[in-house]
């Protein structure tokens, strides 16, 4: 069975086509990795939302 | 002890629900796929592979509660993914809009909406603190959820608002900035005005 068959829209089949292939690599903000959430999360670490709002 | 059909049920519901979720959140985010949960959801097709494979009832049940446990971390990762997604949206308000007094205006109770996303955004913090916590977060699987709705109604109203304190703010520029023309155009009058009366007295004393 080829792994194309597994995905229904065509956009999907196209890119596992390609991917398979190895012709393009996946973008940057396609995906997210562990990495990438742990640093949004060291970056919220100190973020106070109760400071200072214009009243 | 659940029953062996049981667990598979609870797998089947639970590994419904991530996918649900992990495709929510790449269609809410536009971010990408979140592979963290991907990967979960794999190890989950491993532990079931096992169970089917093996001879013994005890291992065959240890290895489903491994697959549920894996897709419990999966729905943790993608509900934090989503969460960090509002709570960054909610900095960008704050940061843009906050120094705007027709913030809390605009926004009814400004306030406690900040006090929630704090909320959320220090249980994320805690359960990352403590290392065993967070290894073991699939016990924790469920305590992200009701923060979701929340703060997806907080940050909509915030989208929705900031047009709204955008303009807002543009009138009272405009409005300012009318009045310093008209300002400046009184104080040109009165100089012209002043000039015209001293050259008038010069030409008289001549």
């Amino acid at each position: 069975m080829k792994i194309t068959s597994l995905f229904n829209k065509k956009s999907e089949r196209k890119l596992v086509a390609k991917l398979s292939k190895g012709s393009i690599n996946l973008q940057r903000g396609r995906y997210q990795t562990a990495q990438d959430i742990t640093e949004k999360v060291k970056r919220l670490k100190h973020y106070n939302f109760g400071k200072k709002y214009a009243g | 002890m659940p029953a062996k059909g049981d667990e598979l049920q609870i797998l089947l519901d639970l590994f419904e629900q991530a996918e649900t979720k992990i495709k929510n959140a790449e269609l809410i985010t536009s971010e990408g796929v979140l592979i963290p949960s991907i990967n979960e959801l794999r190890y989950v097709g491993h532990h079931i592979v096992r169970s089917l494979l093996s001879d013994d009832a005890k291992e065959i049940q240890a290895e489903r509660v491994r697959a549920i446990n894996h897709v419990k971390r999966a729905i943790y990762d993608i509900d934090e993914s989503l969460l960090i997604y509002y709570i960054e949206s909610a900095v960008n308000f704050k940061e843009k809009y906050n120094d705007s007094g027709f913030t809390t205006e605009v926004v009814t109770d400004y306030p406690e909406k900040l006090a929630m996303l704090d909320e959320a955004n220090k249980s994320i913090q805690q359960l990352r603190e403590d290392n065993n916590n967070y290894r073991d977060r699939e016990q924790f699987y469920q305590k992200l959820n009701p923060y979701l709705d929340k703060l997806s109604k907080i940050v909509a109203i915030f989208e929705q608002s900031a047009p709204l304190i955008a303009n807002k703010q543009q009138d009272k520029d405009n409005k300012q900035q009318d009045k310093d023309n008209q300002d400046r155009k009184s104080k040109r009058r009165f100089i012209i005005m002043a000039l015209i009366g001293i050259i008038g007295i010069i030409v008289a004393l001549k």
